[in-house]
């Protein structure tokens, strides 16, 4: 059961949630309505006894697509919440529900709901979508798909850290929904790792480097409270239990399954239980020793059984009892020992014994560790030892849990500009090169040679690691999300999380404004790119280019205007038909995919592309709508660096007849909307070759060069003559 | 018990399978099944993993080396801040911890069993004091363990790898494991294999040995370095015969197939013990392995 509540995620970033249906009243009031509902449920799903929405999303269907091994599932229970499943009555993991588990919203402000589940070795056997309100996956990624994403999922470990990778990782990403994708594996991971520690699948997060008791903070909890969430221990045996494991007979005068011991110990030393166990006075008194590093331990028992036994007093030493941590055997001594007269919490069961054994720190104790309590019981020669585990719960313990998992815990967006310094450091250098070429092009454009290799250099590093290598294509769904996320929910993290697009947007939204689209379409665009090497290497070939008259060209730029517009009306409407008319930019299919795609994208790549053999960027003239996009403000431009003479137009057309979108008027004036700054303008107007102006006064440098050499040549000749 | 040694090899073997492991051939299971060696009481450590019970299996071999770890800190001769060795060098033990009193209890009750043939209190002629050496009598009382002997001293080799074993089982099985075999010195089995079938455990007969629930413990003298000795003659035994004894725990086998190897062979050939099985038999001198 899924649900996709008027959100959409538009291609390669995610907006907030979005108003679908228009600007009515009632559709305000519905977002607003929705609005109260995801803060309530937040703020329940940070309440530590959380309620589980497991139930609602986790039928027998559900349960046989991320179980398949399991036939049944109980009720969601403990902390965090997690539904033990079966097989024939044995337990073989857990199912959860990530937004249980994951109290952090998703990146819509609303909880991700993925139903996932564990085995009992720390695998993932399956993950289902449960519901999202993540403005995400629309026609482009079906429902079904995603679920397909999801089942990948099974059989991963989830101490590995996989991560959903462009380059063939272990997880395939959904194709235009690289966020998504990212976001759905850090939630199930996260809440896998959570689960499996809390049950012990994995071990519990050992106290890192400034973990520590938390000892300070106290909240009222009763007796119940304290069992439930771990703070006390119980371990209950039978006088049949204890006869049959000293394997003697036992004794007729007891009834089998009464009670031998009850008994109950935890960590005293936290105020959540010691100060509810002991009250106030009794254990601000103790916090003297406790500030000295001492700890102290609560034990109580009822039952036939005496665990201080009777020679305590005498020798000193507690022998029916024994404390184990690790390797350490600490002996529970009449120094340690304190009575309580009486319990503080309300509901505390009837005990024949309580004790509270402070122990000092040369004990070496480690509150943060896995300690157990050991009894003995003997009779006669026959002797048992029976344990009673504690582990310490989380609630107690603050600051360790970022030590160990800082990893985990990290903002998503962080960690994917960790995982990609390389390509980022990358992009940097090439945009630094790129930066030192605007600035100085004139200088640059002296050498047309030198132009060249620099370009053709740009483009094939833009083509091949910009655009194959690292997928950093932009494309107008980034124009149209970034457009719609301020008209509804603006979230820098969106954003952030593809850190390529991110650097590589905000170069481009500078330098329009500088220089204009030029900057992106001719350098960083690497479908641009392939389509004017393509060209390049079809002219080497002599193969003819077909010339279009400038009218007609002019006639059909406002083409892609057209279609930038249409898609901007459809984002803000139907979400689902922008993204579907949003094919007509070729670029997943040639760049992100690869060309691995279905034969009709691919069919309509190729032919965009073979439109580039015989007419120079065809698609960026006429078709692209990113480019429409970029063009747009063109007029607003604050640099016009681009030099012109007052002959051009007038007395030569050469630059507008070798300008590769042909963006240069007859009267010489460059079309800053259409100019893709590759400079081969600028080139001709420095080459004295090529440039008519400049030829004639090359001309007229020669001839009078070639006059003063003449006159110079006469008159060594008149010279020579006269004896 | 197969004795001490100061480089003789320990192994701690888990053949742990969790539970869910379906009814596949033993071959199969090999492959499901994972092992993990590590050290006890002064031999080598030796760490196999196999597949997909990694997780449950890495997480309690902690625990086990742990706990052996510090057992070994109460039992090992070898380690010269240990508690036996402090009784040893003393001739008492203050506050001795409830698996140090557990033993001494069983070795108590072994040797009333045996007629005194199982005596810890050996040591002395193990390392090599034989005047006048004497069997004594450890004296617990719940607050010290105290030796009425001057000069006395105590091994527990012939036991502790027992209990060790023991407890490392204890320990599984409160972790949820139900078809183990486990191997400190001494071996102990858990349930059957995860198919039902016996352990099989060799014992150096002829036979091996099948063991679906309960321990198993073989004695035998070390050609090289005598460590079994006759407590009525203070004579080492003779090489040359082997004790196995199977028992419902492994603290018991090893006491007992240590007791009965220190027997006259008449002796240890009328010897039996309701719940108990002994195995006999005479060994070709060749190295201990």
């Amino acid at each position: 059961m899924t649900e996709s509540r008027g959100a959409w995620l538009i291609g390669d970033m995610q907006m907030g949630d979005r108003k679908s249906l228009g600007n009515t009243a009632f559709s305000r009031a519905r977002q607003g309505a929705r609005g109260v509902v995801a803060a309530l449920v937040f703020l329940c799903a940070a309440l530590p006894a959380q309620a589980s929405d497991l139930a609602a999303y986790l039928d027998a269907d559900m349960l046989a697509r991320v179980f398949p091994a399991a036939d049944r599932a109980g009720e969601a229970e403990g902390t965090p919440p997690a539904a033990p499943a079966y097989t024939e009555g044995r337990l073989i993991g857990y199912v959860f529900l990530t937004s249980d588990v994951v109290a952090s919203a998703g990146y819509s402000g609303k909880p991700v709901k993925l139903v996932g589940a564990i085995d009992l070795d720390g695998k993932v056997t399956g993950a289902a979508v449960g519901a999202h309100q993540e403005p995400i996956l629309v026609l482009g990624i079906p429902d079904h798909k995603l679920d397909l994403f999801l089942a990948q999922y099974a059989g991963s470990d989830i101490r590995d850290r996989i991560r959903p990778e462009h380059r063939g990782g272990a997880i395939d990403m959904i194709s235009g929904a690289t966020i998504t994708s990212v976001v759905f594996n850090d939630s199930i991971f996260r809440a896998a790792r959570l689960v499996a520690r809390s049950r012990h699948i994995l071990a519990p997060v050992a106290a890192g480097a400034g973990a520590q008791l938390d000892v300070e903070g106290f909240r009222e909890l009763t007796w119940k409270a304290l069992e439930a969430n771990g703070g006390l221990v119980r371990m209950g045996l039978s006088n049949a239990e204890v006869a049959a494991a000293l394997k003697a007979r036992p004794d007729a005068n007891r009834r089998a399954d009464a009670p031998f011991i009850e008994m109950f110990a935890g960590l005293a030393t936290p105020s959540a239980v010691g100060q509810n166990l002991l009250g106030f006075s009794r254990y601000n008194t103790l916090g003297e020793a406790l500030a000295k590093g001492s700890h102290a331990l609560f034990v109580g028992a009822h039952g036939l059984y005496s665990y201080r036994g009777y020679q305590w007093r005498k020798t000193g030493v507690f022998d029916r009892l024994q404390l184990v941590q690790g390797e350490r055997t600490i002996a529970l001594t009449k120094a340690m020992h304190q009575s309580l007269e009486s319990l503080a919490v309300a509901d505390a069961p009837d005990l024949r014994e309580t004790s509270l054994f402070v122990l000092p720190p040369e004990t070496g104790f480690d509150p943060l560790k896995r300690w157990r309590l050991e009894l003995l019981v003997a009779k006669g020669d026959a002797t048992g030892i029976f344990p009673l585990t504690y582990e310490l719960p989380a609630a107690f313990v603050i600051g360790g849990e970022a030590a160990q998992s800082v990893e985990e815990d990290r903002p998503l967006w962080q960690k994917r500009w960790i995982d990609s310094v390389f390509e980022i450091v990358m992009m940097l250098v090439a945009l630094t090169f790129l930066l030192v070429l605007l600035f100085f092009h004139d200088l640059v454009a002296k050498s047309v040679s030198g132009l060249t290799t620099f370009r053709i250099g740009f483009l094939v590093f833009t083509l091949v690691f910009f655009g194959w290598f690292a997928s950093a294509q932009l494309s107008v769904l980034n124009v149209l999300t970034f457009i719609g996320a301020l008209l509804g929910d603006f979230h820098w993290e969106f954003f952030l999380l593809e850190p390529l697009i991110f650097i590589l947007w905000s170069f481009v939204a500078v330098a329009l404004l500088f220089w204009g689209r030029g900057v992106f379409c001719g350098w960083l665009c690497p479908f641009g790119a392939l389509q004017e090497l393509i060209n390049r290497v079809s002219r080497h070939f002599k193969v003819p280019q077909l010339t279009i008259p400038f009218a007609v060209n002019e006639r059909l730029w406002p083409f892609k205007y057209v279609v930038f517009l249409g898609l901007l009306a459809l984002s803000l409407g139907p979400a689902e038909l922008a993204l579907t008319f949003a094919e007509v930019e070729p670029f997943k299919t040639a760049i992100s995919l690869k060309f691995l795609r279905a034969f009709p994208f691919v069919l309509y790549a190729g032919l965009v592309l073979a439109g580039s053999i015989f007419v120079q960027r065809v698609f960026c003239r006429y078709l692209c709508p990113l480019g429409a996009a970029l063009a747009i403000p063109a007029e607003n431009r604050m640099f016009d660096w681009l030099k012109r003479r007052h002959a051009c137009g007038r007395e030569c057309n050469i630059c507008a007849s070798r300008c590769p979108v042909e963006a240069i008027h007859p009267n010489g004036r460059i079309n800053p909307h259409e100019c893709i700054y590759c400079l081969d303008c600028q080139a001709i107007y420095n080459d004295d070759h090529r440039c008519p102006p400049l030829i004639e006064r090359r001309k007229r440098r020669e001839e009078r060069q070639k006059r003063k050499e003449e006159r110079l040549a006469a008159k060594q000749q008149a010279g020579e003559a006269t004896p | 018990m197969t004795g001490p040694r100061m480089n003789r090899r320990r192994f701690l073997t888990v053949s742990a399978c969790a539970g869910a492991l379906s009814a596949l051939p033993s071959t199969l299971l090999a492959g499901r099944a994972y092992r993990w060696q590590g050290s006890a009481m002064g031999g080598w450590a030796e760490v196999l993993l196999h597949d997909s019970d990694r997780a449950a299996a890495a997480r309690v071999s902690a625990l086990c080396m742990a706990e052996v770890a510090r057992l070994e800190r109460e039992f090992s001769l070898f380690n010269p801040s240990s508690a036996l060795n402090t009784l040893n060098r003393t001739g008492h033990l203050d506050a001795p911890s409830l698996d140090m009193r557990r033993v001494l209890a069983t070795a108590a009750r072994v040797r009333s069993l045996t007629d005194g043939a199982f005596d810890i209190t050996v040591q002395p002629l193990w390392e090599g004091r034989r005047e006048n050496w004497q069997s004594a009598d450890v004296v617990v009382d719940g607050g010290a363990v105290r030796l009425t002997r001057p000069g006395a001293a105590i091994t527990l080799n012939g036991i502790a790898q027992g209990y060790i074993t023991d407890r490392v089982t204890a320990l599984l099985r409160g972790e949820g494991f139900h078809n183990v075999l486990v191997n400190v010195g001494e071996v102990r089995a858990l349930g059957p294999r995860a198919d039902g079938t016996p352990w099989r455990v060799d014992i150096g007969g002829a036979r091996p040995l099948d063991l679906a629930d309960g321990a198993v413990a073989t004695s035998r003298q070390d050609s090289r370095r005598a460590h079994l000795f006759n407590p009525r003659t203070g004579e080492a035994v003779a090489p040359g015969r082997s004790v196995s004894v199977t028992a419902p725990t492994a603290m018991l086998a090893d006491a007992l197939s240590t007791g009965i190897a220190a027997m006259e062979s008449r002796t240890a050939l009328a010897f039996s013990l309701h719940g108990v099985d002994i195995h006999l038999h005479t060994e070709t001198p060749k190295e201990e392995s």
